[in-house]
């Protein structure tokens, strides 16, 4: 079946739908849908600095690609993107230089953080000290808390109002699930396309512009537009919780198509009200050891640390 | 027919004998891949799952899950 609107070779059979489409219906589909999510949630609302944080691979590089084609058109519009540096071997290392291109290419402010700089050890470092004393850490686990942290405080220190992420539809229904598995439906009150349930000033909001484009969308508009060079998989990832219910989910998608947007639009319908249910759950308390924001007297990054020392 | 594959995931090349006639869908299927987890390039171009095989095509699947 040829491109709905145009009869040449299609490139994409869009999810849940007979619809095919070519190369430039695809893209001009891709960003639409994202700019349509952009504008019903307000993403850029009261926004004149966005960080944007990204990792070189292809989801980042996506909605840095989509948000800076708004900030060419809007003057007040200022973007940043920002590389948090673990320090993995041979992965990490090949991903800072196809983002180090991609913005010197698209004339990008680039800022890197390093766990090494920030921590004092990179995640490689982390990791043996874990091997050694069998501290029973998933890698996942530190650099999702790490991560978060060094994000939300570099994005703050930056003054930018928003920060932005590439996550997108399996992404956030591979969380949905995740929460819904491990009873913690407390956290799923914080997604959504703009994530966040308690207003603090120290804590920047997060933007999901690419929220309700699939992987395989995301993917496709990325090899269209050559982001990507070659395929790049963490070393670490295999172990993950996330991985699990991501290649079930995979999987129950092939079998029954549709299941992904299902859920994501299902929990579109939830969210509001659980929103309302979680909002005064955790009072904001200042870290003892960082004084950064968190929910207890000392936060996830500094209890980690901690362990690790 | 014999179709040559590159999987970038594995890093590996692997020949499949497919019947006449068979389309994309059918090589994801004889290997047992999902199609929401690969782009499929034939001979170089992007295509569908219904798109029809030919023999001697170069097929390639490039990985869509994020790499962690």
């Amino acid at each position: 079946m040829p491109c709905k609107n145009c009869s040449i070779n299609p490139v994409i059979e869009l999810p849940n739908s007979n619809v095919n489409l070519c190369k430039n219906c695809f893209i001009k589909y891709f960003e639409s849908k994202a700019f349509k999510t952009i504008r019903q949630y307000n993403l850029l609302e009261d926004s004149n600095s966005i960080a944007v944080g990204i990792s070189g691979g292809k989801d980042s590089l996506t909605v840095l690609y989509i948000l800076n084609k708004i900030a060419s058109t809007r003057k007040n519009l200022k973007l940043i993107a920002i590389l948090i540096d673990e320090g993995i071997h041979d992965y990490r290392d090949i991903t800072i230089e196809n983002a180090k291109r991609f913005c010197k290419e698209n004339k990008i402010e680039l800022k890197i953080y390093s766990y090494k700089d920030e921590f004092g050890k990179s995640l490689d470092e982390f990791l043996k000290i874990m091997n050694d004393r069998k501290i029973k850490l998933k890698a996942c686990t530190i650099c999702g808390v790490f991560r978060r942290y060094l994000l939300n405080k570099k994005a703050r220190e930056l003054k930018v109002n928003k920060l932005a992420t590439g996550h997108n539809l399996d992404d956030e229904a591979q969380a949905i699930l995740m929460n819904q598995f491990k009873g913690n439906i407390d956290v799923s009150a914080r997604l959504g396309p703009i994530t966040g349930i308690i207003k603090d000033k120290r804590f920047i909001p997060r933007i999901k512009p690419l929220y309700f484009l699939t992987e395989k969308e995301v993917a496709t508009y990325a090899f269209l537009k050559k982001f990507v060079d070659k395929y790049c998989e963490c070393p670490n990832a295999e172990e993950s919780y996330r991985i699990a219910v991501r290649d079930m989910l995979n999987e129950f998608e092939n079998r029954y198509p549709g299941s992904k947007h299902a859920i994501i639009n299902s929990f579109i319908e939830i969210l509001p009200n659980l929103k309302e249910k979680f909002k005064n759950v955790n009072s904001i308390k200042d870290c003892k050891i960082c004084n950064e924001p968190c929910s207890s007297d000392v936060c996830k990054a500094c209890e980690l640390l901690e362990k690790l020392r | 027919m014999k179709i040559d594959i590159f999987i970038e995931r594995f890093n590996e090349n692997k020949s499949v004998e497919l019947k006449e006639n068979s389309r994309v869908k059918d090589l994801l299927r004889e290997l047992d891949i999902s199609s929401n987890t690969v782009l499929v390039t034939v001979n170089n171009n992007l295509v569908v799952d219904t798109t029809a095989l030919n023999d001697n095509d170069q097929v390639k699947l490039l990985s869509v899950v994020s790499g962690g």
